[in-house]
Protein backbone atom coordinates (compact mmCIF):
# COMPACT_ATOMS: atom_id res chain seq x y z
CA UNK A 1 0.00 0.00 0.00
CA UNK A 2 2.98 2.05 0.95
CA UNK A 3 4.47 1.91 -2.12
CA UNK A 4 1.05 2.59 -3.72
CA UNK A 5 0.49 5.32 -2.11
CA UNK A 6 4.34 6.74 -3.02
CA UNK A 7 4.21 6.11 -6.56
CA UNK A 8 0.96 7.78 -7.12
CA UNK A 9 1.43 10.70 -4.51
CA UNK A 10 4.85 11.05 -7.00
CA UNK A 11 3.22 10.72 -10.41
CA UNK A 12 0.49 13.20 -9.25
CA UNK A 13 2.86 15.63 -7.95
CA UNK A 14 6.23 15.78 -10.38
CA UNK A 15 5.92 19.26 -11.31
CA UNK A 16 6.35 20.41 -7.29
CA UNK A 17 8.83 17.38 -7.01
CA UNK A 18 10.56 18.59 -9.69
CA UNK A 19 12.03 21.77 -7.83
CA UNK A 20 13.04 19.78 -5.20
CA UNK A 21 15.26 16.66 -7.82
CA UNK A 22 16.70 19.83 -9.17
CA UNK A 23 17.52 21.30 -5.48
CA UNK A 24 18.30 17.72 -4.28
CA UNK A 25 20.09 17.10 -7.42
CA UNK A 26 22.24 20.12 -7.62
CA UNK A 27 23.62 19.37 -3.74
CA UNK A 28 24.60 16.15 -4.52
CA UNK A 29 26.06 17.24 -8.16
CA UNK A 30 28.53 19.82 -5.90
CA UNK A 31 29.14 17.01 -3.85
CA UNK A 32 29.59 14.53 -6.12
CA UNK A 33 31.75 16.79 -8.23
CA UNK A 34 33.89 17.83 -5.64
CA UNK A 35 34.54 14.18 -4.21
CA UNK A 36 35.36 12.91 -7.84
CA UNK A 37 38.04 15.67 -8.48
CA UNK A 38 39.68 15.33 -5.60
CA UNK A 39 39.80 11.54 -5.88
CA UNK A 40 40.94 11.93 -9.83
CA UNK A 41 43.56 14.49 -8.71
CA UNK A 42 45.09 11.90 -5.73
CA UNK A 43 44.92 9.20 -8.63
CA UNK A 44 46.71 11.44 -10.97
CA UNK A 45 49.43 11.49 -8.41
CA UNK A 46 49.78 8.34 -8.07
CA UNK A 47 49.71 7.59 -11.68
CA UNK A 48 52.68 10.33 -12.35
CA UNK A 49 54.23 8.70 -9.56
CA UNK A 50 54.95 5.90 -11.34
CA UNK A 51 54.52 6.31 -15.46
CA UNK A 52 57.97 6.24 -15.66
CA UNK A 53 61.54 5.47 -14.28
CA UNK A 54 62.20 4.74 -11.29
CA UNK A 55 59.59 4.81 -8.13
CA UNK A 56 61.46 4.27 -5.21
CA UNK A 57 64.61 5.67 -4.03
CA UNK A 58 66.90 3.79 -1.71
CA UNK A 59 69.31 5.88 0.46
CA UNK A 60 71.79 5.26 3.31
CA UNK A 61 69.73 6.34 6.61
CA UNK A 62 70.76 9.29 8.38
CA UNK A 63 73.29 8.51 11.05
CA UNK A 64 74.55 5.53 8.97
CA UNK A 65 77.46 5.56 6.20
CA UNK A 66 76.90 7.78 3.74
CA UNK A 67 76.94 5.00 0.99
CA UNK A 68 75.32 1.43 0.39
CA UNK A 69 77.44 -1.69 -0.60
CA UNK A 70 77.51 -1.24 -4.19
CA UNK A 71 76.90 -5.56 -3.79
CA UNK A 72 73.20 -4.48 -1.85
CA UNK A 73 72.19 -3.49 -5.48
CA UNK A 74 71.89 -7.02 -6.42
CA UNK A 75 70.16 -8.13 -3.18
CA UNK A 76 67.22 -5.64 -3.95
CA UNK A 77 66.98 -6.86 -7.34
CA UNK A 78 66.38 -10.20 -5.93
CA UNK A 79 63.18 -8.62 -4.02
CA UNK A 80 59.23 -9.64 -4.93
CA UNK A 81 57.85 -7.00 -6.97
CA UNK A 82 61.31 -5.01 -7.93
CA UNK A 83 61.51 -4.79 -12.01
CA UNK A 84 64.87 -3.20 -12.02
CA UNK A 85 67.17 -1.53 -9.57
CA UNK A 86 70.51 0.77 -10.40
CA UNK A 87 73.19 1.71 -8.24
CA UNK A 88 74.35 5.63 -8.61
CA UNK A 89 77.55 6.91 -7.90
CA UNK A 90 76.64 10.76 -7.67
CA UNK A 91 80.13 11.62 -5.88
CA UNK A 92 82.13 10.08 -8.76
CA UNK A 93 84.03 12.89 -11.54
CA UNK A 94 80.42 11.40 -14.03
CA UNK A 95 77.84 10.54 -10.94
CA UNK A 96 77.63 7.40 -13.54
CA UNK A 97 75.17 5.00 -13.07
CA UNK A 98 76.34 1.65 -12.49
CA UNK A 99 73.88 -1.50 -14.01
CA UNK A 100 76.42 -3.59 -12.34
CA UNK A 101 77.38 -3.95 -8.85
CA UNK A 102 80.78 -3.51 -9.53
CA UNK A 103 82.88 -2.15 -6.58
CA UNK A 104 82.63 -0.02 -3.79
CA UNK A 105 79.73 1.79 -2.38
CA UNK A 106 76.65 3.64 -4.26
CA UNK A 107 74.88 7.11 -2.55
CA UNK A 108 71.39 5.26 -3.46
CA UNK A 109 69.93 2.99 -5.68
CA UNK A 110 66.57 3.79 -8.22
CA UNK A 111 64.38 1.15 -8.29
CA UNK A 112 61.39 0.50 -10.15
CA UNK A 113 58.92 -1.81 -8.48
CA UNK A 114 55.53 -3.10 -9.06
CA UNK A 115 52.66 0.53 -8.87
CA UNK A 116 50.12 -1.16 -6.63
CA UNK A 117 53.11 -2.72 -3.85
CA UNK A 118 55.00 0.21 -3.47
CA UNK A 119 54.92 0.21 -0.24
CA UNK A 120 55.53 -3.71 0.63
CA UNK A 121 58.34 -3.36 -1.72
CA UNK A 122 60.16 -0.05 0.20
CA UNK A 123 59.35 -2.02 3.36
CA UNK A 124 61.05 -5.40 1.89
CA UNK A 125 63.87 -3.47 0.83
CA UNK A 126 64.78 -1.94 4.42
CA UNK A 127 64.32 -5.76 5.77
CA UNK A 128 66.82 -6.54 3.09
CA UNK A 129 69.46 -3.92 2.96
CA UNK A 130 70.67 -2.80 6.80
CA UNK A 131 70.88 0.81 6.80
CA UNK A 132 69.15 1.69 4.27
CA UNK A 133 65.70 3.86 3.61
CA UNK A 134 63.22 3.16 0.92
CA UNK A 135 60.93 6.56 -0.09
CA UNK A 136 58.48 6.87 -2.89
CA UNK A 137 59.20 8.68 -5.81
CA UNK A 138 57.08 11.88 -6.45
CA UNK A 139 57.02 13.27 -9.62
CA UNK A 140 54.57 15.46 -9.92
CA UNK A 141 55.37 19.08 -9.99
CA UNK A 142 54.19 20.96 -7.10
CA UNK A 143 52.31 23.85 -8.93
CA UNK A 144 49.97 21.32 -10.20
CA UNK A 145 49.42 19.64 -6.87
CA UNK A 146 48.87 22.98 -5.49
CA UNK A 147 46.26 23.86 -8.61
CA UNK A 148 44.87 20.61 -7.69
CA UNK A 149 44.18 21.59 -3.88
CA UNK A 150 43.02 25.05 -4.43
CA UNK A 151 40.62 23.75 -7.29
CA UNK A 152 39.35 20.64 -4.74
CA UNK A 153 38.96 23.99 -1.98
CA UNK A 154 36.80 25.79 -4.76
CA UNK A 155 34.77 22.95 -5.26
CA UNK A 156 34.06 22.30 -1.72
CA UNK A 157 33.20 25.97 -1.04
CA UNK A 158 30.80 25.66 -4.42
CA UNK A 159 29.53 22.48 -2.30
CA UNK A 160 28.53 23.80 0.50
CA UNK A 161 26.88 26.78 -0.78
CA UNK A 162 25.22 24.96 -3.52
CA UNK A 163 23.79 22.32 -0.50
CA UNK A 164 22.77 25.86 1.84
CA UNK A 165 20.54 27.01 -1.33
CA UNK A 166 19.06 23.44 -2.03
CA UNK A 167 18.31 22.79 1.77
CA UNK A 168 16.90 26.38 1.64
CA UNK A 169 14.40 25.91 -1.46
CA UNK A 170 13.51 21.94 -0.65
CA UNK A 171 12.26 23.70 2.92
CA UNK A 172 10.26 25.92 1.31
CA UNK A 173 9.00 23.81 -1.47
CA UNK A 174 8.05 21.64 1.72
CA UNK A 175 6.40 23.63 3.42
CA UNK A 176 4.14 25.10 0.41
CA UNK A 177 3.27 20.98 -0.05
CA UNK A 178 2.14 20.61 3.81
CA UNK A 179 -0.05 23.34 3.58
CA UNK A 180 -1.49 22.10 -0.26
CA UNK A 181 -1.64 18.88 1.37
CA UNK A 182 -3.33 19.69 4.18
CA UNK A 183 -7.02 17.77 3.78
CA UNK A 184 -4.92 14.69 2.74
CA UNK A 185 -3.01 14.57 6.33
CA UNK A 186 -6.14 15.61 8.09
CA UNK A 187 -8.33 12.39 6.93
CA UNK A 188 -5.12 10.44 7.31
CA UNK A 189 -5.27 11.88 11.24
CA UNK A 190 -8.79 11.76 11.35
CA UNK A 191 -8.19 7.62 9.88
CA UNK A 192 -6.56 6.94 12.77
CA UNK A 193 -2.89 7.44 11.57
CA UNK A 194 -0.86 9.09 14.29
CA UNK A 195 1.13 12.85 13.43
CA UNK A 196 4.49 10.79 13.16
CA UNK A 197 3.25 8.07 11.15
CA UNK A 198 1.72 10.21 8.56
CA UNK A 199 4.90 12.52 8.56
CA UNK A 200 7.18 9.76 8.52
CA UNK A 201 4.93 8.90 4.95
CA UNK A 202 5.65 12.68 3.71
CA UNK A 203 8.68 11.76 4.69
CA UNK A 204 9.07 8.50 2.92
CA UNK A 205 7.73 10.24 -0.18
CA UNK A 206 10.28 12.94 -0.08
CA UNK A 207 12.98 11.13 1.04
CA UNK A 208 12.61 8.81 -2.13
CA UNK A 209 12.36 11.86 -4.79
CA UNK A 210 16.23 13.19 -2.59
CA UNK A 211 17.22 9.48 -3.73
CA UNK A 212 16.89 9.45 -7.62
CA UNK A 213 17.76 13.21 -7.21
CA UNK A 214 21.22 12.01 -5.22
CA UNK A 215 21.31 9.43 -8.59
CA UNK A 216 20.85 12.02 -11.07
CA UNK A 217 23.04 14.30 -9.23
CA UNK A 218 25.95 11.57 -9.13
CA UNK A 219 26.16 10.77 -12.75
CA UNK A 220 26.49 14.66 -13.36
CA UNK A 221 28.70 15.12 -10.55
CA UNK A 222 31.14 12.51 -12.09
CA UNK A 223 31.06 14.30 -15.28
CA UNK A 224 31.76 17.07 -14.41
CA UNK A 225 35.03 16.03 -12.34
CA UNK A 226 36.15 14.04 -15.10
CA UNK A 227 36.12 17.14 -17.35
CA UNK A 228 37.62 19.52 -15.24
CA UNK A 229 40.05 17.18 -14.06
CA UNK A 230 41.32 16.32 -17.66
CA UNK A 231 40.92 19.84 -18.92
CA UNK A 232 42.97 20.96 -15.59
CA UNK A 233 45.12 18.21 -14.63
CA UNK A 234 47.91 16.60 -16.50
CA UNK A 235 47.89 12.66 -16.20
CA UNK A 236 44.83 12.91 -14.37
CA UNK A 237 42.26 10.00 -14.31
CA UNK A 238 39.75 11.20 -16.59
CA UNK A 239 37.92 8.22 -18.10
CA UNK A 240 36.09 6.08 -15.61
CA UNK A 241 35.29 6.97 -12.19
CA UNK A 242 38.11 7.24 -9.76
CA UNK A 243 36.10 6.67 -6.81
CA UNK A 244 32.82 5.46 -7.82
CA UNK A 245 31.01 4.26 -4.70
CA UNK A 246 32.94 7.05 -2.64
CA UNK A 247 30.87 9.30 -5.22
CA UNK A 248 28.07 7.65 -5.33
CA UNK A 249 27.59 7.43 -1.05
CA UNK A 250 28.81 11.25 -1.10
CA UNK A 251 26.04 12.29 -3.19
CA UNK A 252 23.87 10.23 -1.92
CA UNK A 253 24.79 11.38 1.74
CA UNK A 254 24.83 15.13 0.76
CA UNK A 255 21.23 14.54 -0.78
CA UNK A 256 19.69 12.71 2.43
CA UNK A 257 20.93 15.30 4.76
CA UNK A 258 19.85 18.51 2.45
CA UNK A 259 16.37 17.18 2.35
CA UNK A 260 16.06 15.82 6.04
CA UNK A 261 17.58 19.12 7.47
CA UNK A 262 15.04 20.80 5.06
CA UNK A 263 12.01 18.88 5.69
CA UNK A 264 12.35 18.93 9.29
CA UNK A 265 9.96 22.34 9.43
CA UNK A 266 7.76 21.00 7.33
CA UNK A 267 7.46 17.43 9.26
CA UNK A 268 6.47 19.38 12.26
CA UNK A 269 3.42 20.83 10.84
CA UNK A 270 2.23 17.64 9.24
CA UNK A 271 3.12 15.97 13.19
CA UNK A 272 1.19 18.84 14.73
CA UNK A 273 -1.60 19.26 12.67
CA UNK A 274 -5.39 19.51 14.08
CA UNK A 275 -7.73 17.15 12.33
CA UNK A 276 -10.53 18.89 13.25
CA UNK A 277 -9.44 22.25 12.31
CA UNK A 278 -7.91 20.88 8.76
CA UNK A 279 -11.26 18.90 7.84
CA UNK A 280 -13.40 22.54 9.05
CA UNK A 281 -11.03 23.71 6.12
CA UNK A 282 -9.51 26.27 8.61
CA UNK B 1 -23.14 -1.96 35.44
CA UNK B 2 -21.68 -4.35 32.94
CA UNK B 3 -19.87 -2.84 29.91
CA UNK B 4 -22.44 -4.24 27.78
CA UNK B 5 -25.40 -2.36 30.02
CA UNK B 6 -24.00 1.00 29.80
CA UNK B 7 -24.96 3.51 26.94
CA UNK B 8 -21.99 3.80 23.85
CA UNK B 9 -22.07 7.26 24.42
CA UNK B 10 -22.18 9.08 27.54
CA UNK B 11 -21.52 13.13 27.63
CA UNK B 12 -21.86 15.04 30.66
CA UNK B 13 -21.30 19.25 30.89
CA UNK B 14 -19.51 18.75 27.65
CA UNK B 15 -17.97 22.67 26.21
CA UNK B 16 -16.14 23.46 23.36
CA UNK B 17 -15.26 27.09 23.30
CA UNK B 18 -13.47 28.84 20.52
CA UNK B 19 -12.26 31.85 22.72
CA UNK B 20 -14.65 33.26 23.68
CA UNK B 21 -17.69 31.69 21.69
CA UNK B 22 -19.03 28.59 23.12
CA UNK B 23 -19.99 26.01 20.56
CA UNK B 24 -20.90 23.76 22.98
CA UNK B 25 -22.11 24.70 26.52
CA UNK B 26 -22.20 21.79 28.72
CA UNK B 27 -24.03 19.64 26.88
CA UNK B 28 -25.20 16.10 28.18
CA UNK B 29 -26.54 13.36 26.56
CA UNK B 30 -25.88 9.32 26.24
CA UNK B 31 -26.34 7.09 23.43
CA UNK B 32 -27.44 3.84 23.58
CA UNK B 33 -26.00 0.80 21.69
CA UNK B 34 -27.73 0.70 18.15
CA UNK B 35 -28.79 3.46 18.46
CA UNK B 36 -29.78 5.66 15.50
CA UNK B 37 -29.55 9.53 16.15
CA UNK B 38 -29.58 12.64 14.07
CA UNK B 39 -28.29 15.54 15.60
CA UNK B 40 -29.68 18.53 13.47
CA UNK B 41 -30.18 22.89 14.22
CA UNK B 42 -29.14 25.65 12.58
CA UNK B 43 -25.83 26.44 11.43
CA UNK B 44 -23.28 26.88 14.60
CA UNK B 45 -25.29 25.29 17.00
CA UNK B 46 -22.03 23.04 17.63
CA UNK B 47 -23.32 19.33 15.79
CA UNK B 48 -20.18 19.46 14.20
CA UNK B 49 -17.89 19.94 17.30
CA UNK B 50 -20.15 17.30 18.76
CA UNK B 51 -19.52 14.93 15.98
CA UNK B 52 -15.70 15.98 16.02
CA UNK B 53 -15.39 15.38 19.86
CA UNK B 54 -16.92 11.77 19.77
CA UNK B 55 -15.08 11.06 16.84
CA UNK B 56 -11.22 12.37 19.31
CA UNK B 57 -10.78 14.82 16.45
CA UNK B 58 -11.47 17.35 19.14
CA UNK B 59 -10.90 17.83 22.45
CA UNK B 60 -13.39 19.50 24.71
CA UNK B 61 -12.88 22.44 26.69
CA UNK B 62 -14.56 20.48 29.67
CA UNK B 63 -16.80 17.67 30.72
CA UNK B 64 -16.60 14.12 29.93
CA UNK B 65 -17.27 12.29 27.02
CA UNK B 66 -16.91 8.70 27.03
CA UNK B 67 -17.36 6.17 24.39
CA UNK B 68 -17.54 2.26 24.70
CA UNK B 69 -16.45 2.73 28.71
CA UNK B 70 -13.34 4.92 27.90
CA UNK B 71 -12.91 8.43 29.29
CA UNK B 72 -11.64 10.64 25.42
CA UNK B 73 -10.41 13.56 27.78
CA UNK B 74 -8.03 11.24 29.28
CA UNK B 75 -6.42 9.79 26.13
CA UNK B 76 -3.33 10.75 25.11
CA UNK B 77 -2.80 11.89 20.98
CA UNK B 78 -1.49 8.51 20.06
CA UNK B 79 -4.52 6.81 22.53
CA UNK B 80 -7.16 9.35 20.48
CA UNK B 81 -5.57 8.22 16.68
CA UNK B 82 -6.15 4.10 18.24
CA UNK B 83 -9.55 4.86 19.03
CA UNK B 84 -10.33 6.34 15.55
CA UNK B 85 -8.66 3.62 14.20
CA UNK B 86 -10.67 0.90 16.17
CA UNK B 87 -13.68 2.37 17.32
CA UNK B 88 -14.71 5.36 14.56
CA UNK B 89 -16.24 5.56 10.81
CA UNK B 90 -16.55 8.85 9.57
CA UNK B 91 -18.09 9.70 6.90
CA UNK B 92 -17.99 13.01 5.84
CA UNK B 93 -19.91 15.63 3.54
CA UNK B 94 -16.82 16.89 1.75
CA UNK B 95 -16.03 12.87 0.75
CA UNK B 96 -12.38 13.61 1.75
CA UNK B 97 -11.26 11.07 -0.72
CA UNK B 98 -7.61 10.90 -2.34
CA UNK B 99 -8.00 11.81 -5.39
CA UNK B 100 -5.02 10.17 -6.65
CA UNK B 101 -6.06 6.70 -5.21
CA UNK B 102 -8.69 4.71 -6.61
CA UNK B 103 -11.86 3.75 -4.89
CA UNK B 104 -10.68 0.31 -3.49
CA UNK B 105 -7.41 1.91 -2.78
CA UNK B 106 -9.05 4.42 -0.79
CA UNK B 107 -10.76 2.10 1.20
CA UNK B 108 -7.67 0.07 1.74
CA UNK B 109 -6.20 3.39 3.06
CA UNK B 110 -8.44 2.76 5.92
CA UNK B 111 -6.98 -0.80 6.57
CA UNK B 112 -3.66 0.61 5.76
CA UNK B 113 -4.29 2.26 9.55
CA UNK B 114 -3.63 -1.24 11.21
CA UNK B 115 -0.92 -1.99 8.41
CA UNK B 116 -2.70 -4.65 6.70
CA UNK B 117 -4.64 -4.33 3.36
CA UNK B 118 -7.01 -6.87 2.11
CA UNK B 119 -7.86 -5.99 -1.53
CA UNK B 120 -10.23 -8.52 -1.81
CA UNK B 121 -11.98 -7.09 2.22
CA UNK B 122 -12.17 -3.74 0.68
CA UNK B 123 -13.54 -4.63 -3.04
CA UNK B 124 -16.48 -6.77 -0.84
CA UNK B 125 -17.36 -3.63 1.48
CA UNK B 126 -17.38 -1.59 -2.35
CA UNK B 127 -19.83 -4.29 -3.81
CA UNK B 128 -22.31 -4.05 -0.32
CA UNK B 129 -22.82 0.12 -1.32
CA UNK B 130 -23.04 -1.14 -5.09
CA UNK B 131 -19.53 0.04 -6.60
CA UNK B 132 -18.72 -3.28 -8.06
CA UNK B 133 -17.95 -2.04 -11.34
CA UNK B 134 -16.16 1.25 -9.95
CA UNK B 135 -13.09 -0.30 -7.96
CA UNK B 136 -10.41 1.46 -10.23
CA UNK B 137 -11.75 4.35 -11.07
CA UNK B 138 -10.67 7.67 -9.67
CA UNK B 139 -12.11 9.77 -7.38
CA UNK B 140 -12.82 12.23 -10.10
CA UNK B 141 -14.20 9.54 -12.33
CA UNK B 142 -16.90 9.29 -9.73
CA UNK B 143 -20.37 11.28 -9.10
CA UNK B 144 -21.29 12.75 -6.27
CA UNK B 145 -23.40 10.23 -4.87
CA UNK B 146 -20.69 7.27 -5.58
CA UNK B 147 -17.99 9.14 -3.68
CA UNK B 148 -19.88 9.33 -0.65
CA UNK B 149 -20.80 5.65 -1.38
CA UNK B 150 -16.71 5.23 -1.33
CA UNK B 151 -16.68 7.28 1.94
CA UNK B 152 -19.24 4.97 3.47
CA UNK B 153 -17.31 1.41 2.41
CA UNK B 154 -14.27 3.12 3.75
CA UNK B 155 -16.03 4.20 7.17
CA UNK B 156 -17.32 0.49 7.52
CA UNK B 157 -14.03 -1.48 6.70
CA UNK B 158 -12.87 -1.87 10.20
CA UNK B 159 -16.23 -2.45 11.35
CA UNK B 160 -16.41 0.18 13.85
CA UNK B 161 -19.18 -0.01 16.74
CA UNK B 162 -19.72 4.04 16.06
CA UNK B 163 -20.41 5.40 12.88
CA UNK B 164 -20.25 9.07 12.68
CA UNK B 165 -21.61 11.27 9.67
CA UNK B 166 -21.39 14.71 8.97
CA UNK B 167 -24.05 15.71 6.67
CA UNK B 168 -23.66 12.92 4.25
CA UNK B 169 -25.89 13.75 2.29
CA UNK B 170 -25.54 17.81 1.86
CA UNK B 171 -23.94 17.40 -1.23
CA UNK B 172 -26.10 14.79 -3.54
CA UNK B 173 -28.80 15.09 -5.85
CA UNK B 174 -32.06 13.51 -4.63
CA UNK B 175 -31.46 10.10 -6.14
CA UNK B 176 -28.01 9.87 -4.45
CA UNK B 177 -29.26 11.07 -1.15
CA UNK B 178 -31.50 8.09 -1.63
CA UNK B 179 -29.16 5.87 -2.39
CA UNK B 180 -26.61 6.81 0.84
CA UNK B 181 -30.18 7.20 2.83
CA UNK B 182 -30.74 3.15 2.05
CA UNK B 183 -27.20 2.49 3.12
CA UNK B 184 -27.19 3.77 6.56
CA UNK B 185 -30.53 2.28 7.14
CA UNK B 186 -28.81 -0.88 6.22
CA UNK B 187 -26.33 -0.16 8.85
CA UNK B 188 -28.11 0.48 11.99
CA UNK B 189 -30.44 -2.43 10.48
CA UNK B 190 -26.80 -4.54 10.44
CA UNK B 191 -26.49 -3.13 14.54
CA UNK B 192 -24.20 0.22 13.94
CA UNK B 193 -24.76 2.82 16.26
CA UNK B 194 -24.90 5.61 14.17
CA UNK B 195 -24.31 9.68 14.90
CA UNK B 196 -25.37 12.04 12.18
CA UNK B 197 -25.75 15.49 11.08
CA UNK B 198 -27.77 16.47 9.23
CA UNK B 199 -30.46 19.41 8.21
CA UNK B 200 -32.15 17.25 5.83
CA UNK B 201 -35.35 16.58 7.77
CA UNK B 202 -35.81 12.74 5.73
CA UNK B 203 -32.61 11.80 7.06
CA UNK B 204 -33.72 13.38 10.36
CA UNK B 205 -36.86 11.57 10.31
CA UNK B 206 -35.37 8.26 9.48
CA UNK B 207 -33.40 8.17 12.83
CA UNK B 208 -34.55 6.72 15.60
CA UNK B 209 -34.06 9.85 18.08
CA UNK B 210 -33.62 13.61 16.64
CA UNK B 211 -31.11 15.64 19.03
CA UNK B 212 -31.76 19.58 18.16
CA UNK B 213 -29.36 21.79 19.33
CA UNK B 214 -28.95 25.92 19.86
CA UNK B 215 -25.91 27.67 20.54
CA UNK B 216 -24.45 24.28 21.84
CA UNK B 217 -27.21 23.60 24.02
CA UNK B 218 -29.93 20.97 23.53
CA UNK B 219 -33.34 22.56 22.50
CA UNK B 220 -36.70 22.13 21.53
CA UNK B 221 -38.82 19.12 23.17
CA UNK B 222 -36.01 17.84 25.07
CA UNK B 223 -34.36 20.55 26.60
CA UNK B 224 -36.30 20.59 30.01
CA UNK B 225 -34.83 17.02 30.09
CA UNK B 226 -31.52 17.83 29.35
CA UNK B 227 -30.24 19.55 32.22
CA UNK B 228 -28.61 16.14 33.50
CA UNK B 229 -28.60 14.01 30.70
CA UNK B 230 -31.05 12.93 27.97
CA UNK B 231 -30.77 9.14 27.04
CA UNK B 232 -31.44 8.41 23.78
CA UNK B 233 -33.28 4.89 23.43
CA UNK B 234 -32.25 2.25 20.69
CA UNK B 235 -34.08 3.19 17.19
CA UNK B 236 -37.48 2.54 16.80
Amino acid sequence: MIARLLGASLRRRWRQLALIFVAVGAAAASVAAVVGFAARAHAGLAEDLAAFGPNLLVRPQVGAPPTLPAAEVERVRGIAGVTWATGVRESSPDAQRTGDAGEGGVERIEVRADRGRLGEVAAAIEAAVPGAEARPLLRVSESEAALGRRLTALLAALGVLTCLLAAISVGAATTALVDERRAEYGLFLALGFTGRRTAAIFATELLTAALAAALAGDVAGEAAAAALAGRLLTGAATGAAAAPWGTLAASTAAAVLVAGAAMTFALRRVERLEPAQVLRGE
Amino acid sequence: MGRGDRPLIEVEGLERRFGAVAALAGLSLAVERGAWVAVTGPSGSGKTTLLNVLAGLDRPTAGRVRVEGRELTALSGRELARYRQRSVGLVFQQFYLIPYLTAVENVMLAQYVHSVTDRGEAAAALERVGLADRLDHLPSQLSGGEQQRVCVARALINQPPLVLADEPTGNLDAANQDAVLELLTDLHRRGHTLVLVTHSPALAALAGVEVRLDHGRLAGPAEAAAATAVAVGAAR
